[in-house]
């Protein structure tokens, strides 16, 4: 028989570590300062807000939906149901986190039915997602929000973007059926899920951003140590009420299977690693996209930075993004103040890149001559392709060294994710 | 003897490090590992006649060396093997390095600039579980790495394979048999074995290659805090509860900023050139009437974590003129925001006020208009203004070019090619607890 805990994390407030003091040696057990502990390892998942994908304006002047008359030439504005990639992530949820996404956009504009019949102002922002869980077996959802269509002749976009921006969000962005706990507990297993950011029609998106919200966390009796990233101390919430503890060290049922191994020293260190293997930043999700022209690829022959500028090799005064908040996820036994003399860090991370090849390429993702990682692009239409590794990482976000510079070679790369992966095990495994 | 702590690269995993202090073999023979435990010296060789820290079955182990060779040097440098079964790590002529698991090649990477002089070279194979593994024939990833310290030049070799087999046989530093079969016709400085951890590029170079010069890093910093596991029965019953919630409450306070990673991370394909005269459609005249202009493309919406109280950001800008008068001055700020300057439109009832914070950069600068150039420019910490969710904050980039040094502005010319925003905090007072900061 199976036996659940499930917790709500909506509206969660901020994680408060718990006082050490108390835990000192020569004082009393007491339940109260044992309990905050349990109560903070609740509060650990809620603290993401791991961003996913973007896509937008990106640095572009101009939209791919352009100011003009449709009908005076075909094939110049996008078709109603014309979906443009323009953005895209692949990571492993935190459990107890789902997705949400905000769109800041100017009215849509026209489009074309076929030839040169206008189609009216129109556009929508969708967002694809490709549920993987822990057996491997798949879900995909879609997830749209209607987008303001522009009043101005042709479907032009305001004179000044600034005065007609509007907001926009999908909230809950969810594999289907959360309702049942086994269900959601399914989906709170470290699960997989690649996310695609379109705009379909004329939208005209300013920025969107799909990332983690935290929402609600399921566990069974019986799951696996290693899988719990949450303690799952009290019912309905973090905050409410729990059952009282009898002796410090005893969980609250020592029954194997379908006991209760919450609320005692063994779970309060499952969980503690779990949280430390399996928890961690994604340290860039990049896109090819470009809004001036619609290109959602970007193609290269020889060795050649991503971002289209002219170098082939690691240059940190040369462009590419960030990775000093990656040594928030320093560990202890790998390269602590001991092992790399708290100069550099260097974390364990998955690279995933969505990416085509036409003869086998490859993608790079390097942060120092000696530190990268490539992703072999086999032979085939566009994909997710996979490598794991470790990548050299800053202290901390102000630290000298902290750069990710995107190389490829032979193919043709619409997405670039890298995040942490101390515990990494992957679905079916 | 030294030990553990005493020698800096005998370190936690090293299970022998043997270092040449003038003696040669002699010296490689003292294990300065905590393990303590010496090998023989044999002919042109150390090695051990059994013994378990050479297990190489149990993933993930590592073997480092610091040798001296030349392009046509070569030997065994490391092998543990067995009727077929085994590691065997050796040198071939032109400095290529050849890793073998139960005798099957697996990783070969050549010693990049070797010449006929000889170079000082460290050779490092690391092991580790292959996650993505299909099979028993590709159970193991291995990178195998070589640094020419005498230049700075660096290659790599990843692979996956299978698990080696294990062996009885002698473990041999420096040749295939105790007897000096094979030997490594170069000089070997530095032996080391370490069992239980990866060791990454970054720890062969920091070792044995050079330090990397220490940051000084306003930002707070955070680390796992060491935790004995379930397996170590630290939790059982008859042992101390309280020493296990201590170092559980103690890593709490280290997890604020776990899963705290890039805001902003746009690397811009494409980057247009920019002038002091941007399309009006994309320009706004900051509220704050201090001549600058926020420009829409660089306008995001985008959560942070609600431990974080600053944003480090840093933006890569290439900028020249097109005539041949000096560079202007292009300042630039970088704003958080509770919300746009203007607010989203449709939305009914009043304004929420517009709190903003704001750091600037200046840029001077002749990079030329090619496809590489510029320069990378860092903001002072930014202050987050949190939206009404709390959230999430508007960033947004604006502009103004001053003239600096005669010719105008007009002729001044700039790319963003790229734009990063990360999350932390800064206790600058040392008054924040750790974790659950506001």
């Amino acid at each position: 028989m199976a036996v659940y805990w499930r917790q709500t994390l909506a509206g969660l407030g901020q994680h408060v570590a718990p006082e050490i003091v108390p835990l000192n040696g020569l004082k009393l057990m007491r339940r109260g300062p044992v309990e905050a502990v349990f109560r903070s390892q609740d509060f650990v998942v809620g603290l993401s807000r791991r961003i996913v994908a973007t896509g937008g304006l990106r640095g572009s002047e101009t939209w791919r939906t352009p100011n003009s008359d449709p009908t005076a030439m075909a094939g110049t504005h996008p078709t109603p149901t014309a979906r443009r990639r323009i953005g895209s992530g692949s990571i492993d949820l935190t459990p107890g986190c789902f997705l949400r996404c905000w769109a800041v956009v100017v009215p849509s504009g026209e489009t074309q039915l076929s030839g040169t019949t206008p189609g009216g102002p129109q556009g929508r922002l969708e967002v694809d997602c490709v549920w993987t869980d822990r057996t491997g077996a798949t879900v995909s959802t879609t997830h749209a929000v209607a987008l303001p269509a522009s009043a101005e002749q042709y479907g032009a976009e305001p004179a000044v973007m600034w005065e007609a921006l509007y907001g926009r969000t999908i909230s809950e962005i969810t594999p289907p059926g959360l309702g049942p706990t086994d269900e959601l507990r399914r989906w709170c297993q470290h699960v997989h899920v690649d996310v695609t950011i379109y705009a379909v029609a004329g939208a005209r998106v300013v920025d969107a951003v799909v990332f983690e919200q935290p929402l609600e966390v399921a566990m069974e009796a019986d799951d696996d140590g290693e899988l719990w990233c949450s303690h799952l101390y009290a019912s309905v919430a973090p905050g409410g009420a729990a059952a009282p503890l009898l002796y410090p060290w005893q969980r609250f049922d020592e029954t194997t299977p379908d006991g209760n191994p919450r609320g005692g020293t063994l779970h309060a260190l499952d969980v503690h690693h779990g949280q430390y293997q399996r928890l961690g930043p994604v340290l860039c999700s990049w896109s090819a996209a470009r809004e001036s022209t619609g290109a959602e690829t970007v193609a290269l022959v020889a060795t050649a930075a991503l971002e289209g500028g002219g170098s082939t090799t690691f240059a940190l005064a040369e462009p590419g993004l960030a990775c000093g908040s990656g040594g928030y996820a320093r560990r202890q036994s790998s390269n602590s103040e001991y092992v790399l003399r708290n100069r550099v860090a260097a974390i364990p991370v998955i690279v995933r890149a969505f990416a085509a090849a036409s003869v086998a390429g490859s993608v790079r993702v390097q942060t120092r001559g000696d530190s990268y990682i490539d992703v072999t692009i086999p032979v085939g239409a566009i994909a997710w392709h996979v490598a794991q590794g470790w990548l050299e990482v800053g202290i901390t976000p102000d630290h000298t060294r902290c750069l990710i510079q995107l190389f490829g070679t032979s193919c043709t790369v619409h997405a670039v994710t890298v995040h942490y992966a101390g515990g990494y095990i992957p679905a079916d495994a | 003897m030294a030990g553990q702590g005493d020698v800096a690269n005998a370190k936690d995993d090293t299970r022998y490090y043997g270092v040449d202090s003038g003696a040669g073999l002699t010296d490689l023979a003292v294990d300065l590992s905590h393990q303590a435990d010496d090998l023989d010296v044999g002919t042109g060789c150390v090695y051990e006649a059994s013994g378990s820290r050479w297990d190489f079955t149990t993933l993930p182990w590592a073997i480092d060396l610091l040798v001296n060779a030349n392009d046509t040097d070569t030997g065994y440098l490391y092998s543990r093997e067995t009727g077929g079964n085994g590691l065997r790590l050796t040198l071939a002529t032109g400095g290529v390095v050849e890793a073998r698991v139960d005798t099957v090649l697996v990783a070969s990477v050549t010693i990049p600039n070797i010449d006929a002089g000889g170079d000082d070279v460290a050779i490092t194979w690391s092991i580790e579980a292959n996650v993505f593994t299909t099979g028993a024939g590709n159970a193991c990833r291995s990178e195998l790495r070589v640094f020419n310290v005498d230049d700075g030049t660096f290659a790599q070799t990843v692979a996956t394979h299978a698990l080696p087999t294990a062996a009885a046989a002698s473990a041999i530093w420096g040749a295939r048999t105790t007897a000096g079969a094979s030997a490594f016709s170069g000089d070997m400085l530095e032996l080391r074995w370490s069992v239980g951890r990866f060791h990454p590029a970054a720890e062969s170079r920091e070792d044995f290659v050079g330090l990397t010069a220490a940051s000084v890093l306003a930002y707070e910093n955070r680390r796992e805090v060491p935790v004995p596991t379930r397996d170590s029965a630290i939790g059982a019953h008859n042992q101390f509860a309280g020493p296990v919630y201590q170092a559980v409450a103690a890593g709490l306070g280290q997890l604020d900023l776990r899963q705290a990673g890039a805001v902003v991370a746009e690397l811009y394909l494409d980057a247009p050139t920019q002038d002091e005269s941007p399309p009006t459609v994309r320009a706004l005249d900051d509220p704050d009437g201090d001549g600058f202009a926020f420009l829409g493309q660089y306008l995001v919406h985008r959560p942070v974590p609600r431990s974080c109280n600053r944003l480090r950001v840093r933006v890569q800008i290439q900028a020249w003129r097109v005539d041949a008068s000096p560079p202007d001055n292009i300042r630039i700020r970088c704003y958080s925001m509770a919300r746009t300057p203007l607010g989203l439109a449709g939305n009914a009832g009043p304004l929420p006020a517009w709190t903003r914070f704001y750091e600037e950069v200046s840029v001077i600068s002749a990079d030329g208009s090619g496809t590489t150039g510029g320069a990378w420019y860092a903001f002072d910490p930014l202050r987050i203004a949190r939206d009404g969710t709390e959230d999430g904050t508007w960033l947004g980039l604006a502009f103004l070019v001053e003239d600096d040094g005669g010719g105008g502005t007009a002729d001044q010319r700039w790319r963003v090619r790229a734009w990063t925003v990360e999350p932390g905090i800064i206790d600058s007072a040392g008054e924040l607890p750790l974790g659950g900061l506001a």
